[in-house]
Formats: C-alpha cells, structure tokens, sequence
C-alpha cells in the first residue's frame, strides 16, 4: 500500500529507483554502476551466502560468482517484472542453495543450525526496501501451525531440504513432508485471500 | 490486497513453492528442474512464489562483505576484457575444461566452422567476443550436438541434429534468466543450421543460459512455447 505523503515510503521509493538505474547501466556494462550497486546491495547479499553457506570462504567465493553472474545478466533484469534487490538476492540465495547442495551429505552441520530464524517483524529502518507484501506473507505464515511456518521460513532462511528439516525435528520424512505441503496448499490460499 | 503481478495458482500442486524454497533434492528437484524448462505455466508458478517469499529478505541480516571483494571482481572483469581480443585461445581453455567425449565433439565442429577460426573486428573494447559453446546432450542418451554462438555477429551454428522423425521439426529454444524458454529456430537434421539471433533473444545468450530441443509439429510450434517433450539440453559456457 503506497502512502505517498509517507516520508519513509518516500525514501524506499527514491533507493529502489536508484537502485533501478544501477542495474540498468550495469546491463549497459557500466562499471562506476557496477561499483555503486555493489556498495549498495554487498552487506545483504553478502548476508544471504553466509547464512546459507555456512562458512565464511565458501560465502565469499558464492558471492564473487553472484556478483558475476548480475554482471552478465543485467541487460535481461526487467524493472517491472521484478524488485531490484529481488531479484539480486533471489540470484544469490539460489546460487548459495547450489553450493549447499553439491556439498558431501556426511558434511558436518553448519554454523547456522544454531542461529535463531530472523524476527518476523520487520526492522523500523529498512536500508535498502521493504517488500509492502511482507505484511501477507507474516500474517499468512502466523496462520499456520508453528511446524509448518517454522519449515517454511528455515528451507528459506537455511537452505534446508525435507530432509534436513525432518532430521531437525525428528519427525519421519514422509511425515514431514505431508504437514509441509499442506501448510504450503494453506498459505497459498491465505495469500490469495489478501 | 492482491498484486496484479502474481499469477493465480493452481489448487492442489506444492513442487513450485518447494522448488522457490528450496525444499527439494535429489530426483524430486531434477524432476521439478526439468518441467521449470518445458512448463511454461509452472515456470510463472515458481517466479509467483519467489516473488512472494521474497518478503521474507527484507529482515535477512545483513554482514559486513569481504574486504577485498570488489577489487577481486574489478580484476576478474578486466580479465575478461583483456581475453576479448583472443576468443580462440579461450574457446580452447574451454574445450580442455570439457569432458573427452564432448570436447572431441565441440573440436570437430568448431574446426570445420571457417567464421569461428579469428575474429577480425577488435575494435569494440566494452563488447569482448565471447564465443559461446554448448554441448547439446539428448535426453535419451547418443552423441552430443555441438553448438557455438558468436554474439559479435550474432549468429549460432548448430550441428546436425537427427531429433526429431518424419511429420516433427526440432525447435531449439535459450532458456535464460527469466527461465522462460525463448524460441530460437529449428534445426536441419542432416546439415549445419546457421541461426541469426533475434534481437529480443540476445540477451538471453549468455554463460548461464540453457539450450533446449523440442519436439514441435513440422513448421515449429504454434503458440511460441515449447508443445512437445524436451530431446535434448545443454548449457552455454
């Protein structure tokens, strides 16, 4: 819901277009742009591969490769299909959910099985934006049971599989995997609703 | 409120939102990779529900990016730069990094290929040639077909590909970014097809992009998505 006389809403909306004309020059292979979208955008992205990775040189490594990777792809980045930072951090997230998953099984468990799942409630100062639509997304997660909103938000957060989430919680995985999709089936709903 | 952006989705089916999250490895996630490539519509159901969970980044903490990251991708950038003028020495990098069986492939085909043997033009320093290659494996198993893509003249040759039988024509489609497949045009069976690129496919041609056949009604498909099975892909590099 947009308030234009909103001083935050504002200020979200002159970042996300600075943003917006970044990445375009990027795609234009602007590299002063290149520069500034990376002093921008590097702490969250940077966020997104560690947390996921679980490791410090695998982060840093997955985050040069996502870097690369706007780089090549910033001339396909389209401004109304997608946020900016959406649509960087989808890249990020999904590159460091690859290097999860080439990992050895028998890897020990990552650092962040013991990191707390981030506080729904969003920050009062968001840096970079805010989605509007988080506000659906929370009330629709609340909506579910504890179990299912927590396996939701930790394959999201932690990159975890079905069968991390049912070796987390001990419940069999076929078991799992049923509550999860129907609170999947609810939510989808729940946001329909909204 | 409902966002106009965010297609309706279908009642019963979860492997798009597991896909988004993540939830899926081994076989379930080659499955659902596979149909990302030859569904359209589940293609729009995996971006709804990226764009919906995308909320959920606006509270991902932040952590303070590597000290010297950015001056190693100046580095790796002006690497790229530099190579531009020598896309052959690269393209044989390449073709050593590959598998034997492939890279004997990809070398018969780009030896026979006269256009791709040197580049004349070095005079556009911000557009480095960049040959692109791809070794297009079918489905079924058999002999890779090779491709190689010249975004300088943007052209694509691709080599013979029986795929398709009598009454079908293979259509080769770049599957980019957006993971929307592109069409690109169809393939001769018995000769080298020469594509000239359109210019709104362009930008899906790069390292990461995948390249696709299906099977399509003689003439191609009729609505500009993929109708038939997927015969064989590859991915750019």
């Amino acid at each position: 819901m947009r308030r234009p006389d909103d001083p935050n809403s504002r200020d979200l909306d002159e970042a996300r277009g600075h943003l917006i004309e970044m990445l375009v020059r990027v795609g234009e292979e602007d590299r002063l742009a290149f520069r500034e979208l990376y002093r921008l955008t590097a702490a969250k992205l940077f966020g997104i591969c560690l947390r996921i990775c679980g490791e410090r040189q695998s982060a840093e490594d997955v985050l040069h490769e996502v870097y690369l990777t706007v780089w090549k792809r910033a001339g396909a980045y389209q401004p109304d299909r997608a946020s900016p930072i959406t649509w960087m951090a989808t890249i990020a997230r999904n590159r460091a959910i690859d290097w999860r998953r080439r990992q050895h099984p028998e890897r020990a468990v990552p650092i962040e099985a013991a990191l707390p799942l981030p506080d729904p409630a969003p920050l009062a100062v968001v840096k970079i934006e805010a989605e509007q639509r988080t506000h659906g997304l929370n009330e629709c997660l609340e909506e579910l049971d504890p179990d299912q909103s927590e396996a939701i938000r930790s394959a999201f957060y932690d990159g975890r599989t079905y069968a991390e989430v049912a070796g987390a919680t001990g419940v069999p995985l076929g078991t799992t995997k049923s509550r999860v999709r129907r609170g999947l089936l609810k939510l989808k709903k729940c946001l329909e609703r909204d | 409120m409902t966002d106009p952006r965010l297609p309706h989705l279908p009642d019963t089916d979860p492997t798009a939102a597991e896909l988004s999250l993540g939830l899926l490895e081994g076989d379930e996630r080659a499955a659902a990779l596979r149909r990302l490539l030859a569904e359209r519509e589940f293609a729009a159901e995996v971006a709804g529900w990226d764009a919906r969970f995308a909320g959920m980044f606006a509270t991902w903490p932040e952590a303070d990016p590597p000290l010297h990251g950015l001056e190693r991708l100046e580095r790796a950038l002006d690497e790229n730069e530099n190579r531009g003028a020598s896309s052959r020495v690269r393209v044989w990098k390449r073709l050593t990094a590959l598998s034997t069986a492939v890279a004997a492939c990809l070398l018969v085909f780009l030896v026979v290929q006269p256009r791709f043997e040197g580049h004349g033009d070095k005079s556009q320093p911000n557009h480095p040639a960049a040959l692109l290659i791809a070794a297009i494996e079918p489905v079924d198993g058999g002999s890779p077909i090779a491709a190689a893509y010249d975004p300088v003249s943007n052209s694509m040759s691709i080599a013979p590909a029986a795929l398709a039988g009598a009454g079908h024509s293979a259509e080769l489609w770049v599957v980019g970014a957006d993971q929307m497949p592109h069409p690109l045009g169809l393939l001769d069976r018995s000769a080298t097809t020469r594509i000239a690129i359109a210019i709104d496919a362009r930008p899906f041609l790069d390292r990461q992009a995948v390249l696709a056949v299906s099977l399509e009604p003689e003439g191609g498909s009729p609505t500009g998505k993929p109708t038939g099975p997927i015969l064989a892909k590859g991915s750019l590099s």
